[in-house]
């Protein structure tokens, strides 16, 4: 039942049960009044009139003793006296609340006025009445005689209507004690609803708290279950709940772990116990921040303590104004992380040391190599005079090629080094791709026509400018050419395409028909410093550098490096340019201009 | 003194001692008196009653000697309208009239 119905229906009850009562009050009192009426009617109104019926027969007595009894017993006086005392009862029928009474009772009154008149007309006789006058006494004692009859024929009535009126009275009495009797039941049947209401009240009332209790409990529970720690204030900040994990995080502040302490108080007691490491030595302006950071949450946070446990803490406003706070131990994950980014570091170290020792080598390296090279051509060009032996020539002829070999392996180390240490830079220019693949290709015809290998080129026409570094792209153009013809087994050939792709970058392709390679051996040829070791290879002069150079400089021009390669059919490798490096042809400029 | 008794219509001015005065003036000791009236009916009335009002006893009514007829020669006569309704009826019985004797006990 909805609590304003049951107000209504306790509130009609209670009005029920004092209407009831006020009757009853009522009922109680009409009684006790007609009680109370009927004792003194009884006593009062009848008596009247019998106690002047006896003063009249002791006055007409007291006469007879006068006349003809001895004098000493009644006197003159004494006659009088009766008279008067006779006379004295008379007033009482017409006046007072007994006299009101009689006048409803018949001739009563009128009786009572007719004795007085004969007591008037008497009083003179009989004070001058003498002993032994007996017929004036006969006279006077007829006229008082008289009266007796009509008095008791009063008394009479007055007994009747008494009776009636006691009959009246019984009847409202009767009417009194029903409605007394209605009003007891109606008391009784209002209390005994109230009180059935009562006790279902009570009923629903436990039951509620029954489940509610249940309800508690399972949410307690569930809390409890929690692998986080868990902790809920209420608007006024202070703790309501929290559970055993929450308690176990906060060691040093769990004698102030009871609901109805202030969330304030937990934070000083982990800052005053030295719990917080980032708060020493600043702690009522770390307690502020962290007292701001509760009042206006905002995301997570993390805190280390003192005993090398990190927490993540996470706190929201619950709708009551109330503050729900979450605490996830991280401390294997920070550790994880700080594990990981010291190898991280380590790593990188040694890379760079790798790097810088490589640059300084190379520079180191060629130094001396220019000098070998320079005196190894003006010896091979007998530029001072002729050597003697012709050998000596052929000597010289090789110090040169060698030296020159030298000095590409280390420009390729120096290049990668400078690609890793993020210092080698690009010379950015619009590139006609065609014309550097030309040069490319001249450069290797020599050597391509030594071993056999036929060079060509498919350019698409109107092929768009490349934002780019020339070098770099001819250089890739003679590495991947050059590691085909030197890998070439007997006699092949090498194609080099360039053309536009779909997504509008522009792809370079150098294909040949060579020994090919295995998938193992593509993706080793892309890391640096490795070489094949393939029996069906002859003997190379590669530096083992032309492909992850290749694949660092197209990388540096943001594009995308490919290697396809099977065994005994061939090898393409593929350089796709980002369209963000194609400079749009002019024509299409134009063409959107006019548009 | 005014007074207004349930045997008489309304307000009745009676006269006489104050029933203190005449105990104090023949020196009487006692806690009650009986009085006795002509027709030897006697009531007892503690004595008590007569410091705590001003009881007298009357010996006339409206200025004119009590007659027996008119409940005298002596008639004890109680402040009644001071009293509540209820005490009234209480104080009326002790109202004894047509007085002939009190004896002090």
């Amino acid at each position: 039942m909805k609590p304003r119905k049951l107000l209504s229906v306790y509130s009609l009850l209670g009005v029920i049960m004092l209407a009831f009562s006020i009757s009853m009050i009522l009922s109680f009192n009409n009684l006790r009044k007609y009680e109370k009426l009927a004792q003194s009617e009884v006593t009062d109104a009848t008596w009247i009139i019998y106690q002047a019926e006896i003063e009249l027969t002791r006055f007409l007595n007291s006469l007879d003793v006068y006349m003809f009894g001895e004098t000493s017993i009644y006197s003159r006086e004494d006659v009088i006296e009766r008279m008067e005392i006779f006379w004295s009862r008379l007033p009482l029928f017409l006046e007072g609340r007994e006299g009101r009474k009689l006048s409803k009772i018949g001739n009563t009154q009128e009786a009572a006025r007719t004795a007085l008149d004969v007591l008037e007309r008497m009083e003179p006789r009989v004070i001058a009445l003498e002993r032994g006058d007996t017929e004036e006494y006969l006279d006077i004692r007829a006229e008082l005689r008289g009266l007796l009859e009509p008095l008791h024929k009063t008394l009479m009535d007055a007994r009747q209507w008494q009776e009636g009126a006691a009959l009246i009275r019984s009847e409202r009495l009767d009417r009194g004690y029903i409605e007394l009797l209605l009003a007891s039941v109606g008391i009784l049947m209002s209390g005994g609803c109230l009180l059935l209401l009562l006790l279902h009240e009570i009923r629903e009332a436990r039951r509620a708290q029954v489940s509610e209790k249940s309800a508690l409990s399972r949410l307690s529970d569930a809390i409890e279950s929690f692998s986080d720690g868990f902790s809920l204030f209420d608007k006024d900040d202070r703790l309501v709940m929290c559970n055993q994990e929450f308690r176990r995080m906060h060691p040093q502040a769990t004698d102030k772990l009871v609901p109805g302490v202030e969330f304030e108080k937990i934070v000083r007691a982990n800052v005053d116990k030295g719990q917080i490491l980032e708060a020493i030595g600043q702690e009522d302006e770390w307690v502020k921040r962290r007292m701001r950071l509760h009042r206006n949450p905002g995301g997570d946070f993390e805190i280390k303590f003192a005993d090398g446990h990190w927490l993540r803490i996470s706190e929201r406003r619950t709708g009551d104004g109330g503050c729900v706070s979450i605490r996830t131990d991280i401390t294997a994950l920070k550790q994880r992380q700080e594990d990981l980014s010291s190898q991280q570091q380590r790593a990188d170290s040694a890379n760079k040391a790798k790097t810088d020792f490589l640059l300084t080598m190379s520079h180191e390296l060629r130094t001396p190599l220019n000098a070998i090279m320079g005196f190894s051509e003006v010896m091979k060009q007998q530029l001072r005079g002729p050597l003697g032996d012709a050998r000596y020539v052929d000597y010289a002829n090789d110090i040169y090629d060698s030296a020159n070999h030298l000095l590409a392996v280390i420009s390729n180390i120096l290049d990668i080094s400078r690609i890793e240490a993020g210092r080698l830079e690009l010379d950015e220019q619009a590139v006609v791709i065609g014309d550097e693949i030309d040069k490319a290709l001249r450069q290797l015809e020599e050597e391509a026509r030594g071993a056999d290998v036929k060079l060509a080129s498919e350019i698409e026409p109107d092929l768009p400018l490349l934002l780019g570094d020339a070098h770099k792209i001819q250089q890739i153009v003679i590495n991947l050419v050059g590691n085909a013809v030197r890998y070439m087994p007997d006699s092949g050939r090498v194609t080099v395409r360039a053309h536009r792709e779909q997504e509008g970058g522009i792809v370079l392709n150098v294909e040949d028909d060579g020994a090919g390679m295995s998938a193992e051996d593509v993706e080793r040829v892309i890391s640096p410093f490795v070489r094949l070791s393939n029996p069906m290879v002859r003997a190379h002069d590669g530096t083992g550098l032309g492909l992850p150079l290749v694949k660092a400089l197209v990388e540096l021009h943001g594009g995308q490096f490919m290697l396809a390669s099977e065994v005994g059919k061939g090898t393409t490798g593929t350089a796709i340019f980002p369209k963000s490096r194609v400079i749009q042809p002019e024509a299409t400029l134009l063409q959107d201009g006019s548009a | 003194m005014s007074v207004t008794t349930s045997w008489t219509d309304g307000t009745q001015d009676f006269s006489g001692v104050l029933m203190r005065d005449l105990l104090a003036a023949v020196g009487a000791q006692g806690k009650t008196v009986e009085a006795v009236t002509l027709n030897d009916y006697t009531y007892t009335i503690e004595i008590k009653d007569f410091s705590l009002y001003p009881v007298i006893m009357a010996t006339k009514l409206n200025g004119e000697v009590l007659k027996v007829r008119d409940k005298g020669p002596l008639w004890i006569i109680y402040p009644l309208d001071r009293f509540a309704e209820q005490q009234r009826a209480f104080m009326e019985q002790r109202m004894v009239w047509q007085l002939r004797q009190l004896i002090v006990q």
